[in-house]
């Protein structure tokens, strides 16, 4: 994960978002994004609602889809010896070459890519299908996909199960180790395991991280669970209202956040043994149909300075692999 | 010593029909009993989706009639309340819920609610006293008036609407406010200021809370009780501290460490491995302990129902574990 490395995934300027029905604009989800993935790593992008974490995730699985647009920007995923540019393929394209084998995704709500009429087995069937295993009879396949279905610990009889007969829980492992089984080189996964109970959620992240680390993979993990960052990424991306705002080690923003919306919420968390009186941020994140001139964060910042109000501060490099999007850590020509 | 209590609730079983093609029913409460003293505290039920916990929350607002068992509010059944005491009851016990949407007709106006709710449950003769009522539970709830007059429910946020729906479970003077997990579709920067709100409404109007949440950390935070529920039965319950800190039952115990929580110290142990079932709701029908299964200390006298031991550190835990009360909680 080191600088110097050549990244797997490389995230240029994405601008991306929404037509708003009734021509009241365009909502812009993710507001000039970049970003590296590399390889063997897991990194997290977190942030709250509406801060353009999902929008940018299905933008790099090239998953876009109206009502959702890319303006401009691009991203390039490395593929063997190969820098693919990705934003610019059609999503066939993005199907045969990209899809399942490069890039997988896990979105947070199963039943958007089960399909409730078909069995769980015919769900894997397609994938390798599609993936180009026609010469494979059914038999063989079911036999193939049940030896992985042990291999990670699942039951094999939620093979012959239809979609709604199984729990939230083994549903988001079954799109779990969907998007596993072609070994893909990065797994994006979209709030995986929102919405289940605290310890099924553990075993299912267990279980990912896992495979990612024996397939050598890199996982990019969507969550509003600073918790969840903490126990299993390497490196954090922070957004707020369509921005990166920071970027790090987890272990350095965790022990010392430098955006003062990181720092905020980092506050606002109560802890286990902890009583200790917290506040929350005051005021809402901004619309982000017309957003603040400056940075997007100052109307809601104790630390704002004039300039915040009038020129976005843009994401620096303050330390090696360090970077935050902040007038306090550049020299003092800004501060007044 | 009864009549001291708030509430109390007394072996009260629930039952709910499932599953199409087997027609079984399962209990959601099975017989559960909790009290809440007569003094302002904060009682935190928590326990995952299917434990029961909203179930028992419905049963103590009045809106869910239990099969067996009763609950008394103040020393009276509340499934059996006079018309007069009905009316009393609900402006005793108010009621707050996870959507603050599904809570206000989109049409109306939040301050007309906030204005009805002073004049029919807060006692306001007239429009001036009931606007005062309204005011200071804004102030309580840190709101402005410039913030909700002449506004309809969508043209708020999440946070402020529930800061709304708060106010007006204040405005009636409640003794008891279900909170059925008020906090769990706000952002976490501001689930705090929520939260915060319910410690100083407990402080400063001597409102007790029943606080029904999934989240162990905001329940920390904010309580004094905890009563954990596991599948219709509570398996724990006792001062949030020593519940928390060491956890005596073994699904608490797994429960708490697999909490992810901003703590890189907690990463190691979190991250070792613990084993997912298979089809779950074979539990429901089990006999014994329903923890038995995923239970990594179960043994023979698990197949026999466990009753409620008391500790000495004024826990009580639903495990054999604890039978002969000299043990000592596994580690």
């Amino acid at each position: 994960m080191s600088t110097k490395e050549e990244p797997l995934v490389m995230v240029r300027n994405i601008v991306g978002g929404y037509i708003v029905s009734g021509s009241r604009g365009f909502l812009e989800a993710v507001s000039r994004v970049t970003l590296d993935i590399y390889a063997n790593e897991i990194i997290g992008i977190a942030g709250e609602s509406g801060c353009g974490k999902s929008t940018l995730v299905k933008i790099m699985y090239g998953f876009i889809r109206k009502p959702l647009v890319l303006t401009s920007g691009k991203i390039y995923v490395k593929k063997d010896s190969d820098l693919l540019e990705i934003t610019s393929m059609d999503e066939d394209e993005r199907r045969k070459k990209i899809w399942w084998r490069v890039l997988s995704y896990i979105p947070q709500n199963s039943m958007s890519v089960l399909n409730p009429v078909k069995r769980i087995k015919d769900h894997f069937i397609e994938i390798l299908k599609a993936q180009g295993r026609n010469y494979i009879t059914n038999k063989d396949a079911i036999e193939a996909i049940a030896s992985y279905m042990e291999e990670i610990g699942l039951p094999r009889e939620v093979l012959n199960a239809y979609p709604h007969q199984l729990s939230g829980g083994m549903r988001q492992r079954v799109v779990t180790s969907m998007a596993l089984i072609m070994r893909p080189r990065v797994v994006l996964a979209d709030e995986p395991t929102t919405g289940l109970d605290v310890v099924v959620q553990r075993g299912i992240i267990q279980n990912i991280v896992e495979s990612i680390r024996r397939l050598g993979s890199s996982l990019v993990l969507v969550s509003h669970d600073i918790g969840l960052h903490a126990m299993i990424t390497d490196r954090m991306a922070i957004m707020y209202a369509g921005k990166i705002v920071e970027v790090g080690r987890t272990i350095d923003i965790l022990r010392k956040p430098l955006h003062p919306y990181t720092q905020a919420l980092l506050e606002s968390l109560p802890r286990l043994g902890d009583k200790k009186p917290r506040e929350g941020l005051r005021g809402m994140p901004p619309n982000l149909i017309s957003p603040p001139p400056g940075c997007r964060f100052h109307p809601r910042c104790p630390f704002a300075m004039d300039i915040c109000k009038k020129v976005e501060p843009g994401l620096v490099e303050v330390e090696p692999g360090r970077l935050v999007s902040c007038y306090i850590y550049r020299g003092e020509e800004h501060r007044r | 010593m009864k009549h001291e209590m708030l509430v109390d609730v007394r072996d009260v079983e629930k039952r709910f029909r499932y599953g199409v093609f087997f027609g079984f029913t399962f209990k959601a409460l099975d017989g559960v009993s909790l009290y809440i003293e007569n003094k302002p505290v904060i009682y935190t039920v928590a326990g995952e989706s299917g434990s029961g916990k909203t179930t028992l929350a419905r049963v103590i607002l009045g809106m869910l009639k239990p099969e067996r068992g009763y609950v008394l509010y103040r020393g009276r059944d509340i499934y059996r309340l006079s018309r007069e005491e009905i009316r009393w009851f609900r402006k005793e016990v108010q009621a707050i819920f996870q959507n603050p949407y599904a809570s206000f007709n989109p049409l109306r106006k939040v301050y007309s609610y906030l204005l009805d709710t002073a004049l029919n449950l807060a006692g306001a003769h007239n429009k001036e006293e009931a606007q005062d009522i309204v005011a200071r539970a804004l102030e309580i709830v840190g709101l402005n008036l410039d913030d909700v007059i002449n506004k309809t429910p969508s043209e708020l946020s999440g946070g402020q609407l529930q800061r709304v729906a708060i106010a007006r479970a204040l405005i009636p003077k409640p003794r008891l406010i279900v909170a059925d997990e008020p906090v769990s579709m706000l952002d976490a920067s501001l689930r705090v200021n929520i939260l915060n709100i319910f410690k100083e409404a407990k402080e400063r109007m001597d409102v007790s809370f029943f606080y029904i949440t999934h989240d162990l950390s905001t329940a920390y935070y904010i309580s004094d009780i905890i009563a954990i529920m596991y599948r219709g039965w509570i398996i724990e319950k006792g001062p949030i501290e020593v519940v928390m800190e060491k956890p005596s039952h073994p699904y608490t115990q797994m429960l708490i460490e697999s909490v992810p929580e901003p703590d890189l110290n907690k990463r190691e142990k979190w991250l070792l491995r613990i084993k997912l079932g298979g089809i779950e709701e074979r539990e429901f029908i089990e006999q014994g302990c329903k923890f038995r299964a995923r239970c990594p200390f179960a043994f023979e006298k698990c197949s026999k129902e466990p009753p409620e031991f008391k500790l000495e550190n004024g826990v009580t835990v639903r495990c054999w574990l604890y039978e002969d009360r000299y043990n000592k909680a596994p580690s």
